[in-house]
């Protein structure tokens, strides 16, 4: 909220605060009020100073212009400023010629930012002043040549004059939630001259006790979302007027200025945070308003302009209806709270007005305001709560501020009554700390409304103020004593904490596969959780996606289900700069269908890497696989399995989110029929439509559920001994198909060692020559060792007969002779 | 044979080796020599072979003698061989060579790097956990209940308007979303876990902003929470305090000043003096000398009612700030944006 000086001071004498014999009091003060408005939760965001510095400065009309002999930058211009003789001025601007009116700083100004105007003397020629900038006088940006007044101006004025400047100082707040009573100038004042302990004078009304107040129908009020209503008539006719500092702090505060009626409605808003909304009484039907539900379908042009479509809107415990203002035929002429319609439009020809001062329970406003997308500063007053208490003082102030009384004055009101809060001495000192003496702060509360209505030696009971419907429960209250206490008075306490800080072995896990990937040669890419649409499909994925309802752009609305598509994303574009080797890892979160009962999809997290090289083969996926296994003391063989993508169900691996390798150079990590990673080539065809003709490497891809395979905490175990007897070293060679995995044979190996202690390497994957069509020969070098003796030549033949014996009975391959 | 004819031959041996001896210029004519004289098959041992003929009373006399000259050239011989050895050695590896530094690129592997956001995020962790927090995590898609309900945020109420959410089409209409905060996971942890709680929890959100220089759609954030009995405000500036003198350093502090966030009350803002002017005013500040950092507070009677925790017995603190906006921090990125970019160049430059 922008907050005026001038106006904050109408309320208490802020100016006692400094010494005002001090030239730059005004910033001492700002300084002042800024650090108390931020202590008691009031953020001020800026602060802006106009029409200061121009004590001096006066208008000027060009009168001749000479140049300097030797200088191209500079010329002497003679200057009429109201004088009987005319003054003369060296300026370096170029942007105005003869006749034109420009302010002149005279000898002895300071402008802002305490720049002193002396009399110089540049080149051998005396300048008497400066002329002007925009900018050099903190009245805009522009400092590109000298600031071009009005033709019509008068030489001689003070600039403050023709311009209509008065000096003030706006804070920017920021008002809480919880302080709907800070939404007006009157809140913060009252704040602050709480804080600096100043006496607080409410601005003057209009006295109207002798109207008569007559009461509304009730049955013109049809809405749970109204509970009061002011009505006055303003039947004249008359013409209306306000004070010129109404537009003036209106303007400060940022509002148009637009006849008196509105701009008297707009100050008292500002001014005591409750929003009132003319009509002009002739475009009224038989003078009557009232407050109803919205029916479903009904439109409304608002003053905006806009065609707004009312009805009901829909909340988890039921549909609740727009609440609107309607005429006497019960047509709609606004919409509660918001925005009134343009059909009753005040105009400045208006001489008989309606005045509406009504209370309206925030959540309706709320609601909406959201569902029309259509924000006021009226809707965002009512929807934090306003006052109920204060309508009539808005009425009062209101007719002060327009010096007219109304004919008539109508009202209605069914207020919840004011609640009462207890709160135990006890509980403030438990919540905030032992130093807090809530009896020190009792004095400051009732300042600000809240009336202690009985107090024993634990406890102390307030009547709550109308202007702080967000106090309703001790916690509330003992906020209010904290603020008034002072947060930085509160003693800091050291936290002793009992528990042993430290990582999970999952979180310690993640940190390693991080070092991990980084080790080799990967880097952390962030890639983002929602995807384009078509984005997964273009990997393969064509299942069912979960989306946004209400994305912000349609590249961002579909949750990923496997950390392929954003890493590849990023493949893509560092391909498209010219990079040659990419190598990529993620650790994120990735989301499936079907939902659970408690309505959650399937969410878990995922690590996956990714490898482009343009001229080498890219890392192998196998190989960082067996080395991720290794580093956390797992074993490929048990319960893992690697099952060529080829061979598997295509449909039940897509819904588990894996997709996009090539068939034949991929396979799937199982855990018995679970899919739980997958690794190999990237299909060269996504690679295609993802890249065009742009790639020309190929791309391997690891990914894997980590809760399923690397997030398996290591067990303690005994450690092995190792065999003291020489090993035996021999080599098998087997022929396979091309559809054989080399690591399904290792496996068989391992396996059929396992009562030895057996080393099994893969040396050769041969094709070609001597072997039968598209067969393969996988060598295998196999080194044993016994921990009790030295293998004799017939064990070693045993040995490695059974290898022999099991590859053939669990596999088609034979051996190579 | 006798003695004198040994002898004889002996000293014609010695001279023959000496006479050589002088010859030698390598490690290899050294071997020849050691062979041709006192090798198996050298002159020596034919000396020895001769003692056959000899008287046997003079035999041991005689093979004293050859002894000692085979041990004197054994000792001559084995004197000479390390500074020949060395100079063979010299020689080998002087006509050797190679360029330890000629890496063929395309070999390469190289190292990579953490992400920025995870360095901080790590750095983060490990300063709470010294201060004796443990670190919780929970899912990025939540319910509403979650997310708002519980945390005291009702349907209408402002609150949800800062935080416009991405609101997902599974289940009813508005019921599942992607956490706006990492909030919820305070409500999980105090549903599941024992008491007292000193936890934090970090972890990615996600609002409804349009990306630039200072937001991206989704970030990042870390939250901590203490519940236990006699926990105050004051316990809570005292711990925002502590971290900040942790994590910044000593010459950094932090300061309160009230704020409203529904899960909390009393809440507030705090500030910590600002890292690049160390107070002294910098147009980061805006030349007041205190950035704002994050959120917290006393943790809302009605949150833990929620949750079903006793809240006449129990107390407790929360806070919260962003993790990518340390990171903007203390890396100088001008723009967020460049974190979720990916370029390899940017991710190998720091």
């Amino acid at each position: 909220m922008r907050t005026v000086l001038s106006w904050l001071c109408d309320f208490a004498d802020f100016y006692s605060l400094v010494d005002t014999a001090n030239p730059d009091h005004v910033g001492e003060l700002i300084v002042k009020l800024e650090a108390a408005m931020n202590s008691r939760g009031l953020v001020v965001e800026g602060v802006e100073r106009s029409g200061l510095g121009l004590d001096r400065v006066v208008v000027a009309k060009v009168v001749e212009i000479d140049a300097i002999d030797g200088a191209d930058r500079i010329r002497t211009v003679m200057v009429d400023a109201g004088g009987t003789e005319l003054e003369q001025i060296v300026c370096g601007a170029f942007n105005f010629s003869l006749g034109d009116y420009v302010p002149l700083a005279r000898v002895g100004a300071v402008l802002p930012g305490d720049f002193e105007i002396a009399s110089r003397k540049m080149r051998g020629i005396t300048s008497n002043g400066m002329l002007c900038s925009a900018r050099e006088l903190a009245l805009g940006t522009e400092y590109d040549g000298l600031l071009i007044l009005d033709p019509t101006s008068v030489a001689g004025t003070p600039l403050i004059d023709a311009l209509g400047i008065v000096p003030d100082v706006v804070f920017d707040l920021a008002i809480e939630a919880n302080r709907p009573d800070a939404n007006c100038h009157l809140g913060v004042a009252r704040e602050l001259a709480t804080h600096f302990g100043l006496d607080f004078t409410n601005p003057p009304v209009m006295d109207l006790s002798s109207i008569e107040v007559k009461a509304i129908d009730s049955s013109r009020i049809r809405s749970f979302g109204c509970d009061s209503l002011v009505l006055a008539g303003f039947e004249g006719p008359a013409t209306y007027s306000v004070g010129d500092f109404v537009a003036r702090r209106l303007a400060l505060a940022g509002m148009r200025s637009i006849s008196a009626l509105v701009d008297a409605s707009n100050y008292v808003m500002l001014e005591l945070g409750q929003p009132t909304h003319p009509y002009d009484l002739k475009l009224l039907e038989n003078s009557a308003i009232g407050v109803r539900d919205a029916h479903m379908g009904e439109e409304l042009v608002t003053l905006d302009g806009a065609t707004r479509k009312l009805g009901v809107g829909k909340v988890s415990s039921g549909p609740v209806a727009d609440v609107v203002i309607v005429d006497a035929n019960d047509v709609v002429i606004g919409i509660a709270g918001i925005m009134g319609g343009s059909a009753s439009e005040i105009s400045p020809a208006t001489s008989t007005a309606l005045l509406e001062v009504a209370h309206f329970r925030p959540e309706f406003i709320a609601k909406t305001s959201k569902r029309l997308n259509l924000r006021s500063e009226a809707s965002a007053r009512f929807e934090r709560g306003v006052d109920p208490g204060i309508a009539n003082t808005a009425l009062a102030r209101f007719c002060m501020l327009i010096g007219t009384a109304p004919s008539w004055i109508s009202q209605y009101e069914d207020l919840d009554q004011a609640s009462v809060v207890r709160v135990e001495f006890a509980e403030i000192r438990r919540i905030l700390g032992p130093e807090v003496a809530p009896l020190s702060i009792v004095q400051d509360l009732r300042r600000m409304g809240f009336v202690s209505v009985s107090r024993d030696e634990e406890s102390i009971t307030f009547m709550i103020p109308s202007n702080r419907p967000d106090v309703s429960t001790p916690i509330d209250m003992i906020e209010e004593f904290a603020r008034h206490f002072g947060y930085s008075n509160i003693e800091r306490r050291k936290l002793l904490v009992p528990n042993v800080g430290g990582l999970t072995a999952i979180q310690k896990i993640r940190r390693q596969i991080v070092e991990f990937s980084c080790a080799r040669g990967f880097f952390e890419a962030w890639s983002p959780t929602l995807l384009a649409p078509g984005e997964q499909e273009l990997v393969g994925d064509q299942t069912p996606k979960i989306s946004v309802s209400n994305p912000m752009a349609i590249d961002e609305s579909v949750l990923r289900r496997s950390l392929l598509p954003g890493l590849l994303r990023s493949v893509v574009s560092n391909v498209r700069r010219g990079e040659s080797r990419i190598a990529l890892f993620e650790i994120g979160h990735v989301f499936s269908l079907p939902i659970d009962e408690d309505g959650f999809p399937r969410e878990s997290e995922r690590g996956a890497w990714v490898c482009y090289r343009e001229q080498m083969p890219p890392q192998s996926p196998y190989e960082l696989l067996r080395d991720l296994f290794f580093t956390f003391g797992l074993s490929l063989d048990v319960p893992f399995d690697l099952v060529r993508i080829a061979d598997l169900d295509q449909d039940p691996l897509a819904m588990a989110g894996f997709v996009g390798l090539h068939p034949n150079n991929g396979v799937a990590l199982r855990v018995g029929n679970e899919v739980v990673g997958q690794l190999g080539e990237l299909n060269p065809y996504v690679i295609e439509d993802l890249m065009g003709g742009v790639a020309r490497g190929a791309i391997t891809v690891l990914e894997l559920e980590l809760a399923t395979s690397l997030y398996i905490p290591p067990t303690d175990r005994a450690s092995i001994v190792v065999s003291p007897y020489p090993r035996a070293e021999f080599d098998l060679s087997f022929v396979v198909t091309q559809e054989t995995l080399a690591s399904t044979i290792e496996k068989i190996t391992r396996q059929s060692l396992s009562r030895y202690q057996a080393k099994v390497l893969l040396i050769d994957d041969y094709c070609g020559s001597g072997l039968k069509g598209a067969a393969r020969s996988l060598t295998l070098r196999i080194s044993v060792g016994s921990l009790d003796h030295t293998l004799a030549e017939a064990e070693i033949r045993r040995i490695r007969q059974d290898v022999i014996s099991a590859v053939g009975r669990e596999s088609e391959a034979v051996l190579r002779e | 044979m006798d003695l004198e004819q040994i002898t004889i031959v002996l000293a014609e041996i010695e001279a023959q080796y000496r006479d050589q001896l002088t010859k030698v210029t390598s490690i290899g004519e050294l071997d020849e020599i050691e062979s041709e004289f006192v090798g198996k098959k050298g002159k020596v041992a034919g000396v020895y072979r001769q003692l056959g003929a000899m008287e046997s009373s003079l035999r041991p006399i005689a093979g004293e003698i050859i002894n000692r000259l085979r041990d004197r050239i054994d000792m001559e011989l084995g004197a000479l061989r390390p500074g020949y050895l060395a100079t063979q050695r010299a020689g080998v590896i002087a006509a050797s060579g190679g360029d330890p530094t000629s890496l063929l690129d395309q070999n390469r592997l190289g190292v990579g790097r953490a992400h920025l956001v995870t360095r901080t995020r790590q750095h983060l962790e490990d300063t709470f956990v010294g201060m004796g927090f443990v670190v919780e995590e929970g899912p990025e898609v939540e319910s509403e209940w979650f997310n708002f309900e519980a945390l005291n945020i009702a349907k209408y109420h402002p609150a949800r308007d800062g935080q416009d959410s991405f609101y997902l089409n599974i289940g009813p209409e508005e019921s599942m979303l992607l956490r706006t905060h990492t909030s919820p996971v305070q409500v999980r942890v105090m549903r599941e876990k024992p008491l007292p709680i000193y936890a934090v929890m970090p972890g990615r959100v996600f609002r409804r902003d349009t990306a630039d220089a200072r937001h991206t759609v989704g970030f990042h954030q870390i939250e901590g929470l203490v519940v236990d009995v006699g926990i105050s405000f004051g316990h809570l500036a005292g711990t925002i305090e502590a971290f900040t003198n942790a994590y910044f350093g000593p010459d950094i502090s932090s300061r309160l000043r009230p704020a409203y966030f529904p899960f909390t009350e009393p809440s507030a803002e705090f500030e910590i003096t600002c890292t690049i002017c160390k107070g002294h005013g910098c147009r980061t500040c805006s030349n007041t000398g205190w950035i704002e950092l994050g959120g917290c507070g006393m943790v809302h009677p009605n949150v833990f009612e929620a949750v079903g925790i006793d809240s006449s017995i129990y107390s407790g603190f929360a806070f919260g700030f962003g993790i990518d906006r340390l990171t903007q921090m203390r890396y100088e990125i001008p723009d967020m944006r460049v974190l979720t970019e990916n370029d390899i160049r940017y991710l190998a430059s720091i």
